[in-house]
């Protein structure tokens, strides 16, 4: 009995280690683990939405994948976003993305693993 | 040979003559015509302080000469409302303010606490003149803050949209909107009198900035047909009564005002305007005229389902939509549907009781069930300003415990317990890709959009403004009451008839001093605003709402205490709560009469009938989805509330 329980205890610690993936997104400080995957699916819904509504001009395909590009977060508050760019002014409106998706997206994009820093070519 | 040489050379005179005349902007006029109106009016307010400073007002004759001396200052902001209401509109606080303290929540500031505005300059000063005691100090502090606001609109950032023609049509579509709602009612104009001859002297000075921008701005002209119907319009003000009561607010606004929004919109699109200010945040530059329902955009009516434009699916969406209003699934007991209060027979709401039971059957809610019909005109929902969109509403009517009682986890099992509303709500998920399963959002969301539905009919008085269409002398002497003597649009603007004005991002609350009591023996103990934001200014403060319809939606006001419309009018012809004796510290609403005659509102409640709106009403569904759960298929449509 003891000998198929550790065997089942092992067994269930190989798929965990291989399930473990990368975190995709930066926890705030201090979150409790209960909250973790509340957060996480936040982030999913705006990163579905920045899909939707920003992708297509923001993000750029290197080596066949999105690349997604880092915002400062200065540059994600919506106010600034709606009104300080005469493209916004009549894209991002809040009849095309009310606030409360928009805050999603912001939410995403504030929360996104930085884009590793790309080297300079050595010639 | 020769011939074809001549030819050449005039075709290249021509070119470059066409070249050389070629209208080129140079908005260096137009913005130095500015900076002199601006300080011109500087010059008057800093005049005004320095005659403040040197008067003693001590004598009802020193006050009367600061009065005097406040109008011509005002004149003066007058020729240039036109720039400072939209290029800066929270400075304009400090130079018109109407109030010393307004709290505000513009739509882009819906997920913060309201703001506090502090009002000072020329309206306040002139109120401040008439009480008892006048400090000098305190009216000298007033202009000195307006001052100060004035300086800031010679400031560069300020005045860089003024490079650009674009901002032209814009402030010129505030001007409009403001013609229509404001500048006839006493909005802001401390002095009845002063009302019309401000108007004209506005007006005019708005035809010279007009002027000035066709010297600066050839490329994107203001075509001749819109100068002369400004003019015609120049025209027929100078030519109506001096009186607003005597004004003709309905052919101004009708004839000339609405007519030019409809040009000036056609230009907005023409030149590719885009705005980069929050004074346009929620106006639609497609709206092609002042009383179409899509001039602004208040709500998202379809909530999570924004992004659906297939008819088909539109269609399942208020199919469902329907079904979970009439279905008393949404309560605790399964016996209370939105229907209960919100009754379709009734414009939406309930005109059978003051206020509706409470979830237990027996005691009742403080506050009269609200009608649906044009909820999505506003920026902030319920009576109190508490939601800050609809679907935001639904989810907690059924989660109170005083109004519905579920738990809404619970009760989204019982809903997807319906293979009706299970299939066609997982079916409508394809929209929704960012939720990978059916949320209470989608519930929420299929209820706003299905009832607003209701919102998008017009009234006899829109068919007046829009298409000319006759209307009996009494509706249009009501109007012209309503925006003038009965002071009912000083509130209620034009064109919704709600506390939403011009430029239409923020929803106001006022201070009626409502009754508990048909008696007036007590104030209503209900804090209003209050609870929300707990300010002293918000102490018994109500949101607006719209007079659309009122004439089916008895009884009235939050707690329902007026069971007609002559005791609503009676209500305000008193002078609301403080006209009637009873202690109100911050009513907004003036206690003085309106003296009123029998005549008069009897015009007033004809007009209101003329907003009757044509709504196409539906009957409730045959029968409800029936569940897996068994005990749940007893349930009634409508529910038994």
């Amino acid at each position: 009995m003891k000998y198929i329980l550790t065997v089942m205890a092992a067994f269930l610690f190989l798929i965990g280690c291989a399930t473990k993936k990368q975190p995709m997104y930066i926890y705030p400080q201090g979150i409790v683990e209960e909250k973790k995957a509340e957060f996480v699916q936040y982030c999913e819904k705006g990163k579905v939405l920045y899909g939707i509504h920003c992708a297509k001009c923001h993000s750029t395909v290197v080596a066949d994948k999105e690349v997604i590009p880092d915002f400062t977060p200065l540059q994600l508050s919506t106010y600034d976003m709606r009104l300080g760019f005469t493209k916004h002014q009549s894209t991002l409106t809040e009849r095309n993305i009310p606030e409360e998706e928009l805050e999603l997206i912001i939410f995403f994009l504030g929360h996104k693993i930085p884009n590793a820093p790309t080297e300079p070519k050595k010639k | 040979m020769a011939k074809t040489l001549i030819i050449f050379f005039i075709f290249t005179i021509i070119a470059f003559l066409s070249i050389a005349f070629q209208p080129v902007d140079d908005p260096k006029d137009y913005i130095k015509r500015y900076e002199t109106k601006i300080n011109n009016f500087r010059v008057q307010q800093l005049a005004l302080l320095q005659y403040i400073k040197k008067n003693n007002l001590q004598t009802a004759i020193d006050l009367e000469e600061i009065k005097e001396q406040i109008d011509l200052t005002r004149n003066s902001m007058k020729g240039v409302d036109f720039f400072l209401r939209y290029l800066d509109p929270l400075a304009y606080k400090k130079i018109n303010g109407p109030l010393p303290v307004e709290w505000e929540t513009e739509v882009f500031e819906k997920y913060e606490k309201p703001y506090k505005r502090i009002g000072a300059g020329l309206t306040l000063a002139a109120l401040y003149l008439e009480e008892p005691v006048v400090e000098k100090d305190s009216l000298a502090r007033l202009i000195q803050s307006a001052i100060s606001a004035t300086e800031s609109y010679q400031a560069d950032s300020t005045t860089r949209p003024l490079q650009a023609y674009t901002h032209f049509f814009l402030c010129n579509r505030l001007y409009l909107l403001n013609l229509a709602a404001i500048y006839t009612t006493g909005f802001e104009c401390p002095h009845t009198d002063r009302v019309i001859p401000e108007l004209r002297h506005m007006m005019a000075e708005v035809k010279d900035i007009y002027l000035a921008y066709a010297g600066s701005f050839p490329s994107t002209p203001l075509p001749n047909e819109y100068l002369e119907l400004y003019e015609r319009a120049l025209l027929f003000a100078r030519d109506q009564p001096n009186d607003n009561s005597m004004f003709d607010h309905f052919t101004f606004i009708k004839d000339y005002i609405n007519p030019l929004f409809s040009l000036n919109q056609t230009y907005i699109r023409r030149y590719e305007v885009v705005s980069a200010s929050f004074v346009d945040y929620s106006l639609n530059n497609e709206a092609t005229s002042i009383f179409k329902k899509d001039l602004y955009y208040g709500q998202n009516t379809k909530g999570i389902f924004l992004r659906v434009h297939d008819d088909k699916a539109l269609v399942e969406i208020d199919r469902i939509g329907k079904m979970l209003f009439y279905d008393p699934i949404l309560s605790a007991n399964n016996s209370r549907s939105c229907f209960s209060c919100h009754n379709s027979f009734e414009y939406f709401t309930d005109t059978a009781t003051a206020t509706a039971f409470q979830f237990n059957h027996q005691d009742f809610l403080p506050r009269n069930t609200p009608s649906l019909i044009n909820v999505e005109y506003n920026h902030l929902v319920m009576l109190d300003g508490k939601h800050i969109n609809l679907q935001n509403q639904v989810k907690e009517v059924v989660s109170n415990h005083m109004e519905m009682g579920s738990d809404r986890a619970a009760l989204l099992k019982k809903i997807l317990s319906c293979a009706d509303y299970e299939k066609t709500f997982k079916n409508l998920l394809t929209y929704t890709p960012q939720e990978k399963e059916v949320t209470f959002d989608h519930v929420a969301s299929a209820i706003t959009f299905y009832y607003s539905k209701f919102s998008y009919g017009y009234a006899p008085f829109d068919e007046a403004m829009d298409q000319n269409k006759p209307m009996p002398p009494a509706v249009t002497r009501g109007f012209n009451l309503f925006m003038s003597k009965a002071q009912c649009a000083t509130c209620h603007f034009v064109p919704q008839f709600n506390g939403v004005k011009p430029p239409f991002v923020g929803s106001e609350f006022e201070v009626l001093g409502t009754p508990a009591d048909k008696n007036f023996t007590a104030l209503s103990a209900d804090v209003g605003r209050f609870g929300v934001n707990p300010a002293p200014e918000m102490l018994h403060a109500f949101r607006t709402g719209s007079i659309r319809n009122i004439a089916h939606t008895k009884p009235y006001m939050h707690n329902g205490v007026f069971t007609s419309l002559e005791e609503v009018i009676d209500f305000y012809n008193a002078g609301g709560g403080a006209g009637k004796g009873l202690k109100v510290e911050n009513q907004t609403l003036s206690s003085d009469s309106l003296h009123l005659s029998a005549a008069e509102k009897k015009d007033l409640l004809v007009f209101i009938h003329a907003l009757d709106e044509k709504i196409p009403f539906e009957a409730p569904p045959a029968k409800l989805p029936t569940s897996r759960t068994k005990s749940l298929n007893n349930r009634k449509v409508g529910g038994d509330y």
